[in-house]
């Protein structure tokens, strides 16, 4: 019996991505909203198994989706049938690099305590900076998302969403979004090393 | 924290990994399907997240935190972050850090009185650092709080800016010194660094070598005191610098004295050794 050639692996495309839209939804920007929050699932549940990249197995699971939705497959309960495929991918993670990992950083509390107020600085004066790029809107937004008041968070939460007049998931999900950008521009700032004031 | 009904248990539960595994698949299952279910979830996390920057979290649950919830590289990024957004003024924990500047400007903007003052310190710093926000600023009023003045609100939250920035950076002044390895100790291309008064770090930047690794040890010694090993910086990572790949190391400057000094760095591995980089050389003299 000859051996198969290797699988070449199959990406989502423009067009496939569409179709997996309107599969969502069939309005186009409610799709996409149902589309990052499946995303986010997915993110969720690989890190929730200690899963190396889970952005990336995420990634993957969405283009497993699009070539079963490429193939004319009918999908009756596409959250639930994400769900499957992200199984599948993680089962298959265990026999590659996944299953040797070893936890490489130390805990938090035993990072070196004079490191950490200069980290901490840096981290903070960073964080400034990458605010400072965000929309007023979006500040208020993470402002008041974590206001942590005498009532009850998750109340606090609730008028927020109504305030703004969205659902409590679209509420969590701008906060998702917005977090993401910041992380993103707070981590590209910390990598440009520390702003040199003086050479000698 | 907050008293938790039986949902919010099991999801701390699934979140510190503390779920027996039939009831992890069937939580994932149903929160796949249930976006509400999904979003308590994401409450959770937050909470968890809160409660951990707040030292609200039992020994346990905190130490269960740290070895198995931040273990993923983006979920510290996320608890970085939020220790810097959601710590509140009044810190819960005994070493309390300085209040994020954000929170000044959103006191300066909910305070009346406030307001009026700062209006006078805006008009009074003035210049191009103020005129380049003014913009961003304006556009930020326009979300804050409706029983407020515009104009006082515009002028109160720029000063508010000036005054939380020095609140978050502090007065510090800070060296920069970039150092190849192979420059052999007491070689006359050793570098000299001159400290003069004030200046509280020594920002060194480690040539580092072609070879990447996941992350890398630092450690300092005083060759004038015997090699005494002064510090050791562990969870360091490169970056990719004008020279190549580089490390940074922060020294505070406080605590050395003037001596020669020794830098010796080191590659690690997720399961090896620290393997060797090399030795960087420099002398640091206090400015008389």
């Amino acid at each position: 019996m000859s051996a198969s050639p290797p699988r070449k692996p199959w990406v989502l495309t423009r067009e496939t991505f569409d179709q997996l839209l309107v599969r969502l939804h069939p309005d186009r920007d409610r799709a996409g909203e149902v589309y990052e929050l499946l995303r986010l699932k997915l993110v969720e549940f690989f890190k929730a198994r200690a899963c190396l990249a889970p952005e990336d197995r995420a990634d993957e699971v969405f283009n497993r989706l699009g070539r079963r939705i490429a193939e004319g497959e009918v999908i009756e309960n596409l959250p639930g049938y994400c769900y499957g495929v992200a199984r599948r991918v993680w089962l298959e993670s265990l026999k590659g690099p996944d299953a040797r990992r070893v936890p490489f950083e130390e805990p938090a509390a035993a990072w070196p305590a004079p490191e950490e107020a200069l980290e901490e600085r840096a981290r903070l004066e960073c964080l400034e900076q990458c605010l400072r790029r965000l929309a007023p809107d979006e500040v208020r937004l993470l402002f008041d998302y974590c206001a942590d008041g005498e009532r009850p968070r998750k109340e606090a939460r609730r008028e927020q969403a109504e305030r703004m007049r969205i659902s409590m998931t679209n509420l969590r999900l701008r906060v998702h979004r917005t977090k993401l950008r910041l992380e993103a521009c707070v981590t590209e700032c910390r990598e440009q090393g520390p702003k040199k004031l003086k050479y000698i | 924290m907050e008293s938790l009904t039986e949902t919010d248990s099991r999801l701390i539960k699934y979140l510190l990994g503390q779920l027996p595994e039939a009831d992890r698949d069937r939580l994932e299952e149903q929160y796949f399907v249930d976006d509400d279910l999904f979003g308590e979830l994401l409450d959770a996390e937050e909470q968890l997240i809160n409660d951990y920057v707040n030292g609200r979290l039992s020994a346990a649950v905190r130490e269960r935190f740290e070895r198995h919830f931040l273990t993923q590289p983006d979920r510290r990024r996320r608890v970085d972050l939020d220790r810097a957004l959601c710590r509140p003024g009044a810190g819960a924990r005994p070493e309390a850090r300085p209040e994020p500047w954000w929170q000044s400007v959103l006191a300066f903007w909910r305070t009346p009185r406030l307001v009026a003052a700062a209006a006078l310190l805006a008009i009074a710093l003035g210049g191009v650092w103020a005129g380049v926000r003014i913009f961003r600023l304006e556009r930020l009023l326009d979300e804050s709080r409706a029983q407020q003045a515009e104009a006082a609100a515009r002028a109160g939250s720029e000063a508010g800016l000036a005054n939380a920035r020095a609140i978050a950076t502090g007065p510090q002044a800070q060296l920069a010194l970039a150092l190849a390895p192979g420059l052999t100790r007491g070689a006359e291309e050793s570098r000299k660094v001159i400290v003069p008064r004030g200046a509280n770090i020594l920002a060194l930047t480690l040539d580092c070598g072609a070879e990447a690794y996941p992350g890398y040890e630092a450690s300092l010694s005083n060759l004038s005191d015997q090699g005494a090993e002064l510090l050791v910086y562990r969870r360091l990572t490169a970056r990719v610098g004008r020279a190549g790949r580089e490390v940074d190391v922060s020294l505070p400057l406080a605590n050395l004295p003037s001596a020669d000094y020794q830098v010796t760095l080191a590659g690690l591995g997720p399961n090896s050794d620290p393997a060797p980089i090399g030795k960087y050389y420099f002398s640091l003299r206090r400015e008389q």
